[in-house]
Order: structure tokens, then sequence, then C-alpha cells
């Protein structure tokens, strides 16, 4: 995806070496040659109030400093700290296959997001072992959507392997609309010495009440208001048992539908539809994690008329070696063609 | 072994003298069973620090309780959460920079304690799992799995006693 307003250059030596193309002219000229991230982590141990309620949470706190482009807020040529997660979840296992959890995340970055705790997700997860070898499950309510090596927990520092994750597949601006959605999800899950073989099947309704989600797929924000269509996302993931080897395939069929304001609009109605699959593969030494992940995506817009109206193919190659080194990261991030 | 060493350094004395012919006697034997003891010295010693460490659970688990290497990968994992009689699995397990804990993931796990505990925070924090509960000590992690139905860990085999038994790894 690249609607971006900023690129990010990740300057590393060679071989590694990569070279930033961005959609936007300008930002051609306006290269960051100076980013600087300072993560402030914490994680909390697991608190457990009675045997089966635990309490954990997080709190990050990341600096920017930028050359040419803002990052979350002002970070030209002057720090800025408008990057700050907080995060508490809670579990309790009534039963011994039945789990209800939830967490509360507060989120400032930049203009997107002022702090205010929203519900992160929130869902009732019942599983059933038919054997130690075979287990079927589903969860309710608002659940993490399956997507890709690190959506799951993309909002976590010490979770992922940089400040920001690869932003031609994780973007931010799309952040709530991708972690977590409204809905069932069925799973099963096989686990032989060969390695574990675990399938999720998403469906339900998007996260699209925010001006992000907005901006991100009609860039620019408008006087109506975008409602999610049915969607549906799933995930195949492979592993070894002793999570050596990660493989994944991931794709989603998503849509919305954009309601003009009835008072007065510029916008008619229309319908927008983002489709990726999304290939992913990650090997852990002692030291060390490989990752890479290649998306193809799908978009379209249709109802609103020229010019918004499309139907296009952007294929966004993300191969980025990852190498994770206590806390230095080294990652290289190539975006595709633009739309 | 060491009765060789000691007639070996008998017979060469500290300090070397030249003998008629103006050569220093070799002692190349003795100084190969020198290398040789201190070789074995060196590996036992060597050997004593890779401890063995049991997957232990509490006394009276029924004889059908899984005991593949990869399940108990799903079990320490969190991925697997009950036994087969439906009752629950209660993992106990070391700080990560324990060395007992670290012996575990290694020997019996076959995976590095950065890797067990990243699948623990995927499940945490995604809201599809729980972590194990973390204890202090070997001595708190005997009891605690000795008190509980259905508990699950591990233990060096100098912390092991009458109160827990050994589950054979396959």
């Amino acid at each position: 995806m690249n609607q971006l307003p900023f690129s990010q250059l990740n300057n590393l030596s060679a071989p590694l070496r990569c070279h930033i193309r961005h959609s936007q002219p300008m930002a051609i000229k306006a290269l960051i040659y100076y980013l600087l991230f300072l993560p402030f982590g914490m994680q909390s141990k697991a608190f457990e109030l009675f045997d089966s309620v635990q309490v954990h949470g997080f709190a990050s706190q990341a600096m920017f400093l930028t050359s040419g482009n803002n990052m979350f807020g002002p970070s030209i040529s002057n720090p800025g700290f408008d990057f700050t997660e907080l995060g508490i979840n809670g579990s309790w296992l009534p039963l011994p296959n039945l789990r209800l959890s939830m967490q509360i995340l507060s989120r400032r970055d930049g203009a997107w997001s002022n702090g205010s705790p929203v519900l992160d997700f929130g869902l009732m997860d019942y599983s059933y072992n038919f054997t130690s070898d075979y287990c079927l499950g589903i969860r309710a309510g608002r659940v993490r959507q399956p997507y890709g090596l690190y959506n799951d927990t993309r909002d976590v520092a010490f979770t992922r392997p940089s400040i920001l994750l690869p932003q031609s597949i994780y973007y931010e601006g799309t952040r709530d609309f991708t972690i977590s959605a409204d809905g069932l999800l069925v799973y099963g899950e096989m686990r032989k010495p060969w390695g574990n073989l675990n399938l999720e099947l998403f469906g339900g309704y998007g996260r699209t009440d925010n001006k992000e989600t907005e901006y991100s797929f009609i860039q620019k924000t408008y006087y109506g208001t975008l409602a999610s269509d049915p969607s549906f996302v799933g995930r195949l993931n492979y592993e070894t048992y002793d999570g050596a080897l990660r493989l994944a395939l991931s794709g989603a069929y998503t849509s919305m539908r954009y309601k003009p304001n009835p008072s007065w609009d510029t916008l008619p109605r229309g319908n927008i539809g983002f489709d990726p699959i999304l290939i992913s593969a990650q090997y852990n030494t002692e030291k060390w994690t490989f990752s890479s992940e290649y998306s193809y995506n799908f978009f379209s817009n249709s109802g609103f008329g020229p010019p918004f109206d499309f139907s296009a193919k952007d294929t966004v190659e993300n191969n980025f070696p990852e190498l994770s080194l206590w806390a230095e990261v080294i990652m290289m991030d190539n975006e595709g063609i633009g739309l | 072994m060491g009765k060789s060493i000691l007639k070996g350094l008998e017979v060469c004395p500290p300090v070397m003298k030249q003998n008629k012919s103006g050569q220093i006697p070799c002692c190349g034997g003795n100084f190969f069973a020198i290398c040789i003891c201190c070789l074995v010295l060196f590996f036992s010693n060597y050997t004593a620090q890779a401890e063995e460490v049991f997957v232990t659970v509490k006394r009276g688990m029924p004889t059908t309780v899984p005991t593949s290497r990869y399940v108990l990968s799903a079990i320490f994992g969190m991925r697997l959460t009950t036994w087969p009689d439906g009752s629950a699995i209660r993992v106990f397990v070391l700080p990560d920079d324990n060395h007992t804990h670290s012996l575990f993931c290694k020997q019996i796990l076959q995976i590095f304690p950065h890797q067990l505990r990243t699948a623990w925070d995927r499940l945490v924090y995604s809201g599809t799992g729980q972590a194990p509960e973390v204890l202090g000590s070997e001595l708190e992690l005997r009891t605690r799995i000795a008190n509980t139905p259905g508990a699950i860990g591990y233990l060096t085999k100098e912390n092991l006693d009458e109160s827990v038994a050994i589950l054979p790894v396959k």
C-alpha cells in the first residue's frame, strides 16, 4: 500500500543496501537521511488475581527525528515524541477450554489518535481437543486479525522487531482497520512431529469508524462516514515444533461503504474494496531472526464516479531480511509501484 | 593412569640437565600423559556443568499423558491446555534468564528461551492464550508441582524428590 505521506530510508551496508522509491514526486527530494528511534518499552510480568486470571501490561515511548517528512506529528529538525503506546490486558479461564480475554489500549500517534482508551480486543475463545494432536476452536467478539507474521501483536513494542513494522505490509494509517475486527473466527490446529499446522478463518465487520482509515483509502477526509460490509480474513500457518521455521499464507476480502453526509457532501455513495494476499516466511536462530513477506494487493473503488472509481492491482514487494540482535534491528523495506 | 604419571614424574626431574652427548633428555611420553590427564579433567568438568533436566509432574498422573517432544512443546508453548481427561494443564516455569530454564529449553524442547518467551507473548497480547506461571526457584517449583492438580514443570536431578514424578520424553 503506497498511500503514504512519508517514506523511510533504511541505510544499510552492502549487500543489504536498499533504494527508496516513493509515489509522491515531492517526497523524492525530501529524503529522510537521518531517522532516529529511541524506544523505551516496558513489559509487566503476569499478575495473577486468582489461579486462572492473568493481567499483563505494556508501555512504550518513541522519539522521531527526521529531515524531510513529519512522522507522527512534527519531527523535522526537532525531535517528536507523539508516539506512545499503553496497554493493559486481562484473561480468565472459567473452564479449562474456555477463555475470556480483553485488552484496553491507549495510543498517541500524531493527529490520528489522541491517547483515548479504546477496546483493542475483547473475545470469548472456546476450544476442543479431539486428541493432543488435533484441536478445533471458535472465537467471538472483537478479535485480532490473523494476518502475516506480526499483525496479531503489532502494538506491543517487544513483540515486533522494530519501532515501526515495515509500512508496505503493516501500514500505520490502516492500523485500526487491520488489527482487529468484530465477528467470528474459527480455527483448527494439527500438531505433528514435523510441525504445527494452524488455519484461522474470520468473518465479520472491520473497524472503519476512524478518520485515519478513511484518509488511507480515500486520501482525504470527507463529511460522511465509512461503514464496513461483511469482510473475511484467513491465515494458514506452518511452524516447526521448535519454532525455527515459520511459513504463513494470509488473505483478506474486505469491503466498505462510504455514506455521504445527508446535509451536504462532495462525495457520493460508493464502495471500497481491499483484497490482499500475503506470503510470509521466518527463520529463527539463537540470536538472529530472518523474516520476509510478500504482499499482492487488490484495491477497487466503485460508485464514486471518475476520477475515484478504479480497479487496479498494487503489487507490494516487501523483502526484508530482518536481523534482531538485542536492541538493534536491521531491516530492508522495498515498496513497489504505487497506484 | 595416576600412578603412571607419578612414575613418569619421578623419572623426569623438574630441572633438565644435558646428558653426556649434550642432549636434553626427552620427556615427551610424560608430557603426553599429563596432557591426556588435563583433557580428561577438562571434559569431565565440562560434563558436570551440563546438568540433566527432567520434565516433572504431580505424582499420580495417569500413564496415558502424552510424552512426545512435540506435544510437550505444545504444552509448554501454552497451545495445548488440557490433559486427555479434560482437566486443565498448569504449567510452571522458572525465569527466562534462569540456568535450569535454559537447559530445559535446549535439552527437552530443543528451542531457545527467547523463542519460548516470544511464543507466550504472541498468545497473551493477541488474546489467544495465557502465559505460564513463573516461579523464583526450583524449590518453589517443586512445591507447586507437588501441590497443584494437573501441574507440569521441570527440575534438575538434585531437586527431585518423592513428591513429584518424572515424565519420560520420547
